[in-house]
């Protein structure tokens, strides 16, 4: 990509909203039972006690029972089950 | 963008994975735009929908992950097909069906007439069907305003017709005359004369319009002529030359003596037939105006049935099908003799004379004499003879001879 090229979007990004400029995981949860997950780079472990998702600079440790992935797409992961807890870990 | 796909549409791989770390195959698979729905752990491996036509990229997504994997089911309506695509009815039949509706939508099959009251339905379809216009002609060949133009020409009381074609439905509009007999005088504004319709003598003749060519007390005969609508002008000094016609519609009440003959008939025995007390109802299809019924052929045949309810199949609201059904009532007739005495015969009869009469009479017409007798025969009783009355008489005819003619009748 050319200089001018570059300097041009980063123009346009940095009008956009922060939540939408940044490059960290976005994380919903409801309840301990659902967790929403997008702005990810990929799984990096699935097991029914832990998941690890990981994001651009840190990964995310979720612990819990029973976990399922109900949803994953290259935009945005959807886990299920019983939840105990979410770590980040670099 | 699946979920707005009905779930038994939707095409999908169940699929196996026979490895403990599939974390590198669905990461390839999320990057490569798979979508991956409930994907769950097992004993030996892991389990989950993979959505979409991909059992190809899928196989190699997985030898690039170097794990192995096994489809346990496809679904969907892509695989569903490819499931049958060896039966040649099943991918026939869609085809067949389309050519079979582009066929039979070629064509008329319903008629629908709005605007009627004196002309029936009945009266318009059959008329439409004599002519090719009707049930099941085809579209194409309908000249739509030579159709307008020949029901105007056939039912005088139309004075406005207008006919289109929606799908497969043929539909009529038309309005009504309601004033025919003024419309009928205006028309008849031509130069006319005034002719007898039956035999007899003249009583009474007042002349309003034209020249009277009889008097009271003539014999006149059927086809003569009574009024003339051809006046002669005549020069004012002299009156025997006659300088110009002038020709008018002739205009007259005339009235004649005149006799005319009865005659009404009353057999000894008639059949009846009486219907059994008890019904069926059954459906009943027309495919093509050929009924067919879960009936017995021979009671259909009988001519008892009677169908009381008709609903004809469509696609959308104006392309109708061939194909009717509804509800057929059926009772089994059985004929009975009923004799009647001399008596009830002649009561009969003279109720029918009777009927007559006063039917006469609301037309204005005098009944003077009746000359009416019983006739005794063997297969029934006859009442007969003549009634001598006092009618109004009179047709017009248009004018259209010679004038040396009309002079020299003059």
């Amino acid at each position: 990509m050319s200089k001018k090229k570059l300097r041009i979007s980063h123009t346009i990004t940095e009008h956009f909203p922060e939540c939408l400029n940044t490059t960290d995981v976005k994380v919903i949860m409801i309840g301990n039972h659902e967790l929403l997950i997008e702005n990810y780079c990929g799984i990096g472990e699935y097991l029914e006690q832990k998941i690890v998702v990981r994001g651009r600079n840190r990964k995310l440790i979720i612990e819990g029972d029973n976990l399922l992935i109900e949803y994953y797409s290259k935009y945005d992961l959807k886990i299920s089950g019983i939840l105990h807890s979410l770590r980040w870990n670099s | 963008m699946t979920e707005s796909i009905p779930r038994f549409l939707r095409n999908k791989l169940i699929i196996y994975i026979e490895s403990d770390t599939p974390e590198r195959f669905l990461n390839l698979c999320a990057k490569n735009e798979i979508e991956i729905y409930h994907l769950r752990k097992t004993r030996n491996g892991y389990r989950g929908d993979f959505c979409g036509l991909c059992e190809a990229k899928v196989r190699s997504l997985a030898k690039k992950a170097e794990i192995s994997i096994q489809i346990e089911k496809r679904t969907g309506l892509f695989y569903r097909i490819l499931q049958y695509r060896l039966r040649v009815a099943f991918i026939l039949m869609p085809f067949m069906m389309l050519i079979y509706l582009y066929c039979i939508t070629r064509s008329i099959w319903n008629v629908s007439i709005e605007g009627n009251y004196h002309i029936t339905r009945d009266q318009i379809v059959s008329y439409l069907n004599e002519n090719s216009c009707g049930y099941g002609a085809v579209i194409k060949d309908i000249d739509l305003e030579g159709l307008e133009f020949m029901l105007r020409d056939q039912f005088e009381q139309i004075i406005w017709v207008n006919a289109l074609v929606e799908g497969t439905c043929l539909k009529i509009q038309i309005k009504e005359n309601d004033t025919i007999g003024n419309l009928a005088n205006e028309e008849n504004e031509f130069a006319s004369d005034i002719l007898a319709t039956r035999d007899g003598t003249l009583v009474s003749i007042v002349v309003r319009a034209g020249v009277p060519l009889h008097k009271p007390g003539d014999t006149i005969t059927r086809g003569e002529k009574l009024v003339s609508g051809c006046i002669p002008i005549y020069n004012n000094s002299d009156t025997t030359d006659i300088v110009d016609y002038q020709l008018v519609a002739s205009d007259a009440d005339i009235k004649i003596l005149t006799e005319i003959t009865c005659l009404w008939y009353e057999p000894k025995s008639y059949t009846e037939w009486d219907a059994y007390s008890f019904e069926e109802n059954a459906m009943y299809f027309r495919i093509f105006g050929q009924i067919y019924s879960f009936w017995q052929n021979e009671r259909i045949r009988e001519r008892n049935c009677q169908i009381v309810d008709c609903y004809q199949l469509s696609i959308l609201n104006d392309y109708y099908l061939p194909i009717c059904y509804g509800q057929m009532k059926t009772f089994l007739m059985n004929p009975m003799e009923i004799f009647r005495d001399e008596s009830t015969r002649n009561s009969l009869l003279t109720e029918k004379l009777e009927l007559y009469k006063s039917m006469l009479r609301a037309q204005g017409i005098i009944i003077l004499q009746e000359n009416m007798h019983f006739l005794e025969q063997s297969d029934g009783t006859y009442l007969m003879g003549t009634l001598k009355i006092i009618a109004s008489d009179g047709e017009e005819r248009m004018i259209e001879r010679d004038w040396n003619e009309q002079r020299n009748e003059l």
